[in-house]
């Protein structure tokens, strides 16, 4: 996966929570097991404000609501990144665009 | 009794006030005897500006902590949706999104969320931020603590940037927008280009 930049699209209102989105993308992205323990990747997303944010501490509504695009980092690499980085670097990190109602008319 | 008649059924005086309250107004045909969970629903009246009481049923039908799809909601976040069915949209909107807080540190990329209802004041309040933040330093936030290195700013409804800790913790949940841990070391509040 490291050094494969392929971005993928998730439709979230297929998904009913969290422990489905990463259920999804470890199936998506061939790593069964590896997202849950957070030990080894980070999952981050952009959101409506184009912060960047820790999966998993919105209620999933307001997540769906506010999410643009998840990232999936290693943590060592999620370190490396410097304050005021909008996107970690794409060329070493998987992408998830989001499909949603709002994201599909942006 | 069929097992599936909704709970309400034994409550007949409720019935008879949802039965009474201008459902003829909206009548295209159909007679709603309120057998079914749906009509009694609050977002259901909200357009046609009929209100139905709901004294006696809030134990008896459905709240939606039952639908599937809210069960991975924190339990505050459905109270609060269940206490604010009655305002405007924008209104809701705008307080749900205050009462989740973006946390930022000066120095880690990835920001955090904050329920403030889940705190009753600062000390619980500052061992979240610990258990979140924490591992980025070498001996801890220690927040509020004297000789900490980190200070905690806040971002107010007049896009002013205070320090925590000044006003009772009420009114600080009323106010905050935005929540920074600063290294105390760098003075200045965050106004540099990579605070938003």
């Amino acid at each position: 996966m490291q050094g494969v930049a392929v971005g993928r699209a998730v439709d979230l209102t297929m998904i009913n929570g969290y422990t489905k989105l990463i259920d999804e993308l470890e199936k998506m992205f061939d790593i069964k097991g590896q997202l849950h323990p957070r030990d080894k990747w980070e999952i981050v997303y952009t959101d409506d404000e184009g912060d960047m944010m820790l999966v998993g501490d919105d209620p999933w509504p307001e997540f769906c609501n506010i999410v643009r695009r998840i990232f999936i980092c290693s943590s060592q690499d999620v370190k490396k990144m410097r304050p005021g980085t909008r996107r970690p670097m794409s060329s070493m990190e998987d992408e998830v665009t989001v499909l949603s109602f709002d994201s599909a008319e942006n | 009794m069929d097992s599936n008649a909704p709970g309400f059924l034994l409550n007949p005086s409720a019935l008879h006030s949802v039965y009474c309250q201008g459902q003829g107004k909206e009548d295209n045909g159909i007679i709603d005897l309120g057998l079914s969970l749906r009509t009694l629903q609050p977002e259901d009246y909200h357009p046609s500006g009929h209100t139905v009481s709901l004294e006696g049923y809030n134990d008896l039908i459905a709240w939606p902590q039952d639908n599937p799809e809210m069960k991975n909601l924190n339990t505050r976040y459905s109270k609060l949706v269940a206490e604010d069915c009655d305002e405007e949209a924008e209104g809701v909107q705008s307080k749900e999104r205050w009462v989740y807080v973006k946390v930022n540190m000066d120095g880690v990329v990835v920001g955090r969320k904050v329920c403030m209802l889940d705190h009753d004041g600062y000390s619980s309040f500052a061992m979240q931020l610990e258990d979140m933040f924490g591992r980025q330093t070498k001996s801890g936030l220690r927040l509020f603590q004297s000789g900490s290195e980190f200070s905690l700013v806040y971002k107010d409804r007049e896009e002013n940037w205070r320090t925590v800790g000044d006003v009772p913790w009420r009114d600080f949940v009323e106010c905050v927008k935005r929540l920074r841990i600063v290294r105390k070391d760098e003075a200045n509040y965050p106004c540099s280009s990579s605070v938003n």
